[in-house]
């Protein structure tokens, strides 16, 4: 039996530890690759040379964005799974990400002829603020339609969430089909993911939100837990199941949106880093939650490295790492575990 | 002591369950009978605080039950359900230790471990902690559901504050020797502990052992009540049941026996 051994390497300490390796490590990967002294130098002996601009203003905010928004996908997509009992369930689901991209393409092909006049960064920003919006907003509806006698039905959310989000992509499809070259461009880009216009500012403003959504999700453990039993279950266990359902679809909701607005739809990764936990170490909320928040950073993080560094000096929209990499290592792991611990 | 005046659950237009009272008493066994579709889930579901009242209202200790929270609920009483189906594989020891998420009192990592460690010593499966819930028989799987009742209300005691046991068909797809000895378990624990127990059972002959009162439902209405031998007379179960029935003596206890025949023997019977 390994099984002491095992536990101790999956145990939410020792992953936050790799994470921290894996943050300081990605520091010296990308286009412009460097040593330990160069890096050392740039950070810690104030020179106002290019590899501390480089370093400081253009790599770490990146990584630090990259990190946040893996662990704000992959905690909400636990939670998801866990929520609508359901392992083909992740943010998708809920319609965020189908509200997201309709609305992002709207703010491209409307705005971008608008917008013109402005500068680069506040069509960034319209992209945004509009894809962020879009996301919450359509969850919402989502939500509200499956909303009856003030009980939540998960199972109509479901069917609900699959109808917008046909619905939202025959929309986009309109949109697209409407754009001009440039357009078309941005769009596929977009709805592949990519963290290249990465700053401080959108750390900034990220951080907070899925730091804070992460802690406030963490504290829903027992309650998913219950809820893996039946709602009923759950309620008879002492859960208020109305209120935690309408408290974490919120969470998620505002967690995915704020990921999917920053850096586009990057998919897998909400869906098969609780999955990959699960089948190593079980289904207990109270280590999921925390650690697929941790996984998350440090597989998108490494996902991120590689895009950054593949076809340097170009670089690939991560969506096609987190899929090419994540599906081929999962498929591993579930044939390895003959699917034992997946049958429900 | 739990007092249930004249209620009724309506759902979608449709009268479930109406004018229904009776009382749940602490270290008592009450037990409801009928066929089918009389009413029988959705009365102990109603109890349990999952569906609203339509009608009437619940008393827990005089307190009425509408401005009881699900977590107050949840330190007074556990719900055995008759079966429960897991959205992702779960350890029986994660499952059983649910029952200790709502108690009041702070609960250390070790006591924690001690409540589930009880409980399943208590239902004969001690070495079973590591085991997927999912991968055990239905017997087993009911015997960890148990387990996590008695975590719930044990965890949960307070001096001077009664709890209670709901059963919603406790020993369907037990085999005899299991029942037996399932049945035998609440009992030994309601008496100890002065628990009030609320059963849905079908075995009528179980029944008269087991109960200290019957309830028989029928269209949702509750047809009769009273103790075994004033409730389990052959007129009083062809007309709320529906069944024909011979009852005697038990040869070996005090309540009745009850041995149920086809209708063309009815005659013969008599």
């Amino acid at each position: 039996m390994n099984s002491d051994y095992k536990s101790y390497l999956l145990s939410p300490l020792f992953l936050g530890v790799i994470l921290l390796i894996t943050l300081v490590g990605a520091l010296f990967f990308g286009a412009y690759s460097m040593r330990f002294g160069e890096v050392w130098t740039a950070i810690f002996e104030a020179s106002q040379d290019s590899t501390r601009f480089l370093i400081l203003n253009i790599r770490l905010p990146r990584i630090l964005l990259t990190a946040l928004t893996g662990a704000g996908l992959a905690i909400s997509g636990a939670a998801i799974q866990g929520l609508f009992r359901n392992p083909l369930a992740d943010q998708t689901l809920i319609g965020v990400t189908s509200g997201a991209m309709l609305f992002a393409v709207l703010s491209i092909v409307l705005m971008g002829s608008l917008l013109t006049a402005f500068a680069e960064v506040f069509r960034q920003a319209s992209v945004a603020i509009f894809a962020f919006a879009g996301g919450v907003a359509t969850t919402y509806l989502v939500y509200f339609l499956s909303r009856k006698e003030g009980k939540t039905y998960v199972m109509t959310m479901l069917l609900a969430g699959i109808a917008i989000t046909a619905f939202a992509g025959a929309i986009t499809g309109v949109f697209i089909y409407l754009s001009d070259d440039q357009q078309l461009r941005d769009i596929t880009f977009w709805s592949m993911g990519s963290f290249s216009g990465a700053n401080w500012i959108q750390t900034g403003i990220v951080a907070p939100l899925i730091l804070g959504g992460i802690f406030l999700l963490n504290r829903y453990a027992k309650a998913l837990n219950a809820i893996l039993l039946g709602e009923r279950e759950a309620t008879y266990l002492g859960i208020p199941v109305e209120q935690t359902k309408s408290r974490i679809i919120l969470l998620t909701s505002l967690i995915a949106g704020v990921c999917i607005a920053m850096s586009g739809i990057i998919g897998f990764v909400g869906l098969i880093v609780p999955h990959l936990l699960r089948l190593l170490k079980g289904t207990d909320y109270h280590y999921l939650l925390k650690s697929s928040a941790i996984v998350g950073a440090i597989f998108l993080v490494l996902a991120d490295t590689l895009a950054r560094t593949i076809i340097a000096p170009a670089e690939l929209p991560i969506g096609i790492l987190t899929a090419t990499v994540g599906a081929p290592f999962f498929l591993w792991l579930l044939i390895r575990s003959q699917q034992k611990s997946l049958a429900i | 002591m739990i007092e249930v005046k004249h209620i009724a659950v309506r759902k979608g237009g449709k009268t479930i369950i109406s004018d229904i009272s009776f009382t749940v008493k602490p270290g008592k066994i009450t037990v409801v009978v009928g066929k089918n579709g009389a009413g029988k889930s959705t009365l102990l579901e109603t109890l349990s605080g999952a569906n609203p009242l339509s009608e009437g209202e619940i008393f827990w200790e005089h307190q009425p039950y509408s401005t009881l929270s699900p977590q107050q609920l949840a330190t007074l009483r556990a719900v055995l359900s008759q079966q429960v189906t897991l959205g992702f594989p779960l350890t029986v020891n994660e499952l059983v230790e649910m029952g200790t998420y709502v108690s009041p009192h702070h609960l250390s990592r070790l006591s924690i471990r001690k409540f589930v460690r009880q409980a399943l010593k208590k239902v004969e499966l001690p070495s079973f902690g590591n085991r997927d819930f999912t991968s055990l028989s239905g017997g087993e799987q009911k015997r960890v559901l148990l387990a996590k009742c008695m975590v719930q209300l044990n965890c949960c005691q307070q001096p001077g504050i009664n709890q209670y046991l709901f059963l919603d068909e406790p020993t369907a797809s037990l085999d005899i020797q299991q029942q037996h000895k399932l049945i035998s378990w609440i009992k030994e624990w309601a008496k100890q502990r002065n628990l009030g127990i609320f059963a849905i059972l079908h075995d009528l002959n179980l029944v008269a052992q087991f109960a200290d009162e019957i309830l028989i439902m029928n269209s949702g209405r509750m047809v009769a009540r009273g103790a075994p031998e004033e409730v389990l007379t052959p007129e009083i179960l062809l007309e709320t049941m529906d069944i024909h029935a011979l009852v005697q003596p038990h040869p070996v206890f005090t309540c009745p026996h009850i041995t149920t025949l086809p209708e063309s023997l009815e005659l013969h019977s008599q």
